[in-house]
């Protein structure tokens, strides 16, 4: 009971915050820009010419996409709501809230709460991309966004980790990709609040270091490894050759433990000055 | 005073390192394919040169640039909260006896840019070591390798200091960390616009285009363009130097305005 009445209250909180808005705003902006660039380009194109919805999706073969799965992917979601929980430390308040309820409730319907506000940072952006898509471009078409096919001949396909879906539901596709990303946002919070409970660091620290960590990743690995180990090459739906769906699912999950991890010992077992 | 800044210089010192290790990283993955030309030049002009000219597949520019970007994005983020933590703590003490805000925040530029320089200088430094470890790299002419390096430094450092003195100026103004957003959305923006103007003369204003320096018109690079790609027609060293100056001098009178109008006493931290 208790626990969903916090829920509640920090879902209240979290769309009351100027931070999520700002963010929120920031990530539709920068989605409807490749849309307005899109109708830029295809206006007064014949319908016959323009590829398929599924294709024009930002997520799918897009400069701005990669720029934002290069980059702002981790910033974005961590700044969001993740650092709440550091500022009520470094403000005092969570003498008051822990005194009204169970520190485990909160810490968790917190972390619950920040991992929803990650996904929704991306998700809603994407999806929302998607859905302009319809209103220029067709549902299904005989042309390419690589060029002019002809009907006959398929979209290169062989390099996507998930062709088969691809070749019969393109759209769903699409949406394992958004949600895949969204995975992704939801993690770079998580690691945000994991973060916040091992003391001593800056807000800037709380909020950048997700966005840094992922970035020297995807630079060192790619340049050590290959592409197939740098996580950004994961969430473009175009596909990039060689790669292993397993080892986009085990570093999910991998983070998702240690973040979990740090938040139990260091949040939920950890005895401080009001539970001694 | 004296002593409190060389506290801090350590501080940031010591944050400043984590540079080298992206260096080593950049140098390792280019000396594989130096195998034609084995000089240290050509090591400069891969690493810190810049994207090559013409970029057919916007793929390939975002991949190359996350080398160049990479360095950026680290070094703002070490050095976001320089001017505001400082003013934070000792605005009080300081500016309550002196009046002088426009001298501490000179003070505190002259440091950042020092900072700055010796990021790039401790990169350059470890490429220079990796080079030789590695690959047993030489001169080929020292003239046109010292060309190459100080060039290289000068725009790289330059433009860096831009963006880090963007961010600390915002950080006084609006916090931390939208000051670190909006500087990572200016850098990412700035630095994806060139692959959309790469064949209009706006390329040349960009401020991301300044850093490359082998898209300069330059002489002493001609004998590399077969290694290092085109350049832009007109596109000299001295007026990216003098466009990245007058970058710096706006930035630094906005930045004097914004410190003189600050309330001291209301200036408790919004991080």
């Amino acid at each position: 009971m208790e626990f969903t009445r916090l829920i509640r209250t920090e879902i209240r909180s979290l769309l009351k915050r100027t931070e999520f808005l700002v963010v929120m705003t920031i990530s539709l902006v920068w989605m409807v820009v490749p849309f307005l660039m899109d109708c830029a380009k295809y206006y007064h194109t014949e319908i016959t010419y323009i590829p398929p919805a599924n294709e024009l999706w930002v997520g799918f073969d897009n400069h701005a996409g990669q720029a934002y799965y290069m980059f702002l992917l981790p910033l974005l979601p961590a700044l969001a709501y993740a650092d709440t929980h550091y500022l009520n430390l470094k403000t005092g308040m969570y003498k008051s809230i822990y005194t009204h309820c169970r520190k485990s409730n909160y810490i968790l319907a917190k972390g619950i709460v920040i991992l929803t506000s990650g996904f929704l940072i991306v998700f809603l952006p994407l999806f929302l991309n998607q859905l302009l898509c319809f209103l220029i471009a067709p549902f299904q078409s005989t042309r390419h966004n690589l060029g002019g096919w002809p009907a006959y001949a398929s979209y290169p396909s062989d390099m996507m980790m998930f062709e088969s879906l691809f070749l019969r539901k393109p759209y769903l596709y699409n949406l394992l990709y958004m949600v895949m990303a969204s995975a992704m946002g939801s993690m770079a919070a998580l690691l945000s609040y994991a973060i916040s409970f091992l003391g001593g660091q800056s807000r800037l620290i709380v909020i950048a270091v997700p966005m840094i960590i992922y970035v020297i990743w995807n630079f060192t690995t790619e340049f050590l490894l290959g592409v197939e180990y740098s996580l950004y090459a994961y969430l473009y739906g175009r596909g990039v050759g060689g790669l292993k769906p397993s080892y986009f699912f085990v570093c999910m999950v991998l983070c998702f433990l240690v973040c979990l991890a740090i938040v139990l010992v260091k949040g939920v077992f950890h005895k401080d000055e009001l539970h001694k | 005073m004296g002593i409190h800044r060389i506290r801090i210089h350590k501080k940031y010192f010591f944050k400043l390192l984590i540079g080298m290790f992206l260096a080593y990283i950049v140098g390792g993955s280019v000396i594989p394919i130096l195998s034609e030309g084995p000089y240290y030049e050509h090591l400069f002009l891969i690493s810190y040169g810049g994207i090559p000219l013409p970029v057919e597949d916007w793929r390939a520019y975002f991949s190359l640039l996350l080398d160049s970007l990479l360095s950026q994005l680290l070094l703002t983020f070490l050095l976001a909260n320089y001017m505001s933590d400082d003013f934070s703590t000792c605005s009080v003490y300081i500016f309550t006896r002196s009046n002088r805000k426009g001298v501490w925040f000179a003070q505190k530029c002259t440091d950042l840019f020092f900072l700055v320089a010796l990021y790039y200088v401790l990169q350059f430094a470890v490429l220079l070591f990796v080079g030789r470890v590695l690959a047993r790299l030489t001169i080929s002419d020292p003239a046109v390798f010292w060309y190459i390096v100080l060039s290289e430094l000068f725009l790289t450092a330059m433009l860096s200091f831009c963006y880090v003195l963007t961010v600390n100026v915002l950080s006084l103004k609006m916090g931390v960390h939208y000051a670190y957003l909006s500087s990572v959305l200016l850098i990412v923006i700035f630095s994806a616009l060139p692959m959309l103007f790469q064949n209009s003369a706006a390329v040349k204003f960009l401020p991301f285009s300044q850093s490359m320096l082998i898209w300069h018109d330059s002489k002493k690079l001609v004998p590399y363009r077969d290694f290092i790609g085109s350049s832009i027609p007109h596109f000299t060293i001295l007026s990216s130097f003098l466009y990245l100056l007058i970058m710096i001098v706006i930035l630094l009178f906005v930045g004097i305005s914004i410190v003189n109008n600050m309330e001291i006493m209301g200036s408790e931290r919004k991080d």
